[in-house]
């Protein structure tokens, strides 16, 4: 294949995927062997799918093995060496390999983390360039002028968050991350412009090399919080990168569609959280949307039984789905593009009634209460009533009350059991009496 | 005998709800077979975790339940329809009768207290069995509807980018 100002040989892309695949299991293999492999280990924890401490090592190797495979497609003369995208993604790359080390070190909270990620961000937009600059609907395109900055800054963090929270079970960040790449480089290619190709040929095969260690049972690895991000700015930096392109034309869905699953993970847990959310005010309902929880669409598929890579294959067969609708949509006109994303929606929709993410009794409550302002049936007001209870009333608070409490305490617990299970009131005066126990407590 | 367990074989989520009775002796056989177990000791601590992992067996020992337990066992289902409800019991004063209330009441079996062997594997065997077989069917239906949805795109997709240049 022969691209205009540019020869590309195909046997160069393969060697570029095959020397990074390589390099990565290279350099996994040989941290393994290190004492690195017990600092870096992620520990079992109640929100956690795994049962043992595992390396998370395959962040830094995916890292390692990106750049030094981008140091020998600059050999080869494969890039323009003033492209902006590579000097974006090299920064990127140090940037994150230093932070997630501080992390590591260091435990950065999340607020440390949001600036670190907010730098990033901010270098990747500010010095090197890229960003968003236009918008196109239905085939008129606007500027978007200083905005375009403001969104391109939330969007490289947002990724970065994104693609971290998918990071659940084995090989879904990577094959998320594969899905995207393939399709960021089947544009590309299309549009004659090959240094985004390169990089997502170099990143597949670093990510390829990570995949063989984490989805084997013994001596498997993690990404960890560094891969995660990396993986996440890189889909941002390229989806930046292809928006100008002929063939995509400032189309926000095309950028939307390639990262098409982390958005959707990301989205249908807000919007479940906020519909769930038991607080009386929209400020509580909105602050709830940011707590973690282990109910995420992988998560329904580990807890329904399935293996990881079970899980792992449908949920890339949904980011796939994506990945061929963004490479359809430039190839057809703006009335088959609303028939394609038409399609999409009810097939997203039914898959994700498949798994369980349908809430529509939380809906129905939400639409009840807040839309249309009126009354809850009374089972559904006395459960909420007893929600509060059967935060405070656990088999752990009145263990760990005084001695004084425990009484009154459980005997508050044993109420609101029965209460569960025959429909009954509990008496007030026993959960007031109880709440005072454990407020003096 | 409980199956050879393998890191890929996929594993259903068991809930144990009652005391050390359940809680010592079951969890190891119950991992034996193949489930991942999680304990509690009432039935609130149960519905809290319930509603987080929907676990596919749930064992719970009569000397927890409350008032009604039908509606218990219908709140599991409520959630999963396909979980299998076992309940832990002592032999009562009534015989049979005693035990066999609760399989009107919506569970799908009795486990004798003290814990017998034979007649727990004949149990376990059957439901883990249902499980395998169950969890098989959850990912071949997923994997039909799931390449389903997605076959159309990637088929005009291949057909414009290898066929209509």
């Amino acid at each position: 294949m022969v691209i205009p100002g540019v020869e590309v040989h195909m046997l160069d892309m393969l060697m570029l995927l095959g020397g990074a695949t390589l390099l990565s299991m290279l350099i996994l293999g040989v941290l393994l062997r290190t004492p690195l492999v017990r600092h870096f280990a992620d520990q079992p924890g109640h929100r956690k799918v795994h049962q043992v401490a595992i390396p998370r090592l395959g962040g830094v190797a995916i890292v390692l093995s990106f750049l030094v495979m981008l140091l020998v497609a600059h050999a080869f003369g494969i890039w323009d060496p003033r492209a902006p995208l590579l000097y974006s993604v090299v920064f990127a790359s140090v940037f994150l390999l230093v932070a997630g080390s501080l992390d590591d070190m260091f435990t950065l909270g999340y607020k440390a983390k949001f600036l670190l990620q907010f730098g990033l961000a901010g270098m990747v937009v500010s010095v090197f360039g890229l960003s968003f600059t236009h918008v196109s609907v239905f085939g008129t395109t606007y500027p978007l002028m200083g905005f375009g900055d403001v969104i391109s800054l939330f969007w490289l963090v947002g990724l970065m968050n994104a693609v971290n929270i998918i990071d659940g079970i084995d090989g879904l960040a990577a094959s998320v991350t594969l899905a995207g790449v393939t399709g960021i480089a089947v544009l590309a290619a299309a549009a004659g412009v090959m240094s985004p190709v390169g990089v997502c040929i170099v990143l597949a095969g670093a990510v390829l090399g990570f995949l063989y260690f984490n989805l084997r049972r013994k001596g498997k690895v993690f990404l960890g919080d560094t891969g995660s991000q990396f993986l996440g700015v890189m889909l941002g930096i390229l989806t930046l990168r292809i928006h100008d392109l002929p063939n995509v034309g400032h189309s926000m869905l095309i950028p939307l569609l390639l990262v098409g699953y982390p958005v959707l993970d990301l989205s249908v847990a807000m919007l479940r959280r906020f519909l769930q959310s038991r607080s009386n005010d929209l400020g509580g309902r909105v602050t709830s949307m940011f707590h973690a929880d282990n109910q995420h669409l992988h998560h329904r598929l580990v807890y329904a039984g399935l293996t990881h890579v079970q899980s792992t294959f449908l949920l890339m067969l949904l980011a796939s789905g994506f990945t061929a609708a963004a490479v359809l949509l430039p190839a057809l006109s703006w009335q088959l593009d609303l028939v394609l994303m038409a399609y999409l929606a009810v097939a997203v929709t039914f898959l994700l009634g498949r798994l369980g993410f349908m809430p529509v009794a939380a809906l129905r409550r939400f639409v009840r209460g807040w839309v249309l302002g009126s009354e809850l049936p009374e089972r559904s007001r006395m459960a909420l009533r007893y929600t509060r209870y059967y935060e405070l009333f656990n088999a752990e608070a009145v263990a760990n009350a005084a001695p004084a409490s425990r009484p009154g305490m459980a005997a508050a617990m044993t109420a609101v059991e029965a209460a569960e299970v025959t429909g009954e009131e509990v008496p007030g005066d026993t959960l007031t009496g109880a709440s005072r126990a454990l407020q003096d407590a | 005998m409980a199956p050879k367990d393998t890191d890929e074989t996929p594993r259903s989520h068991a809930l144990l709800i009652g005391g050390d009775v359940v809680g010592t002796e079951l969890q190891g056989i119950l991992r034996g077979y193949g489930y991942l177990v999680e304990q509690c000791r009432s039935t609130l601590d149960a519905t809290r975790l319930y509603r987080q992992k929907k676990q596919a067996l749930v064992i719970v020992e009569t000397e927890v339940l409350r008032g009604f337990p039908g509606r218990l066992f219908r709140f599991f289902r409520m959630l999963n329809p396909q979980a299998v409800v076992l309940v832990a019991a002592a032999p009562s004063r009534s015989g049979s009768t005693g035990t066999s209330r609760y399989l009107l009441w919506g569970a799908h079996d009795v486990i004798q207290l003290p814990l017998q062997r034979d007649a727990l594997n004949f149990t376990l065997s059957r439901t883990s069995a249902y499980h395998r077989q169950l969890v098989r069917g959850i990912f071949l239906r997923n994997l039909f509807w799931f390449g389903l949805a997605v076959l159309p795109l990637w088929g005009l997709a291949l057909y414009l980018l290898l066929w209509n240049r």
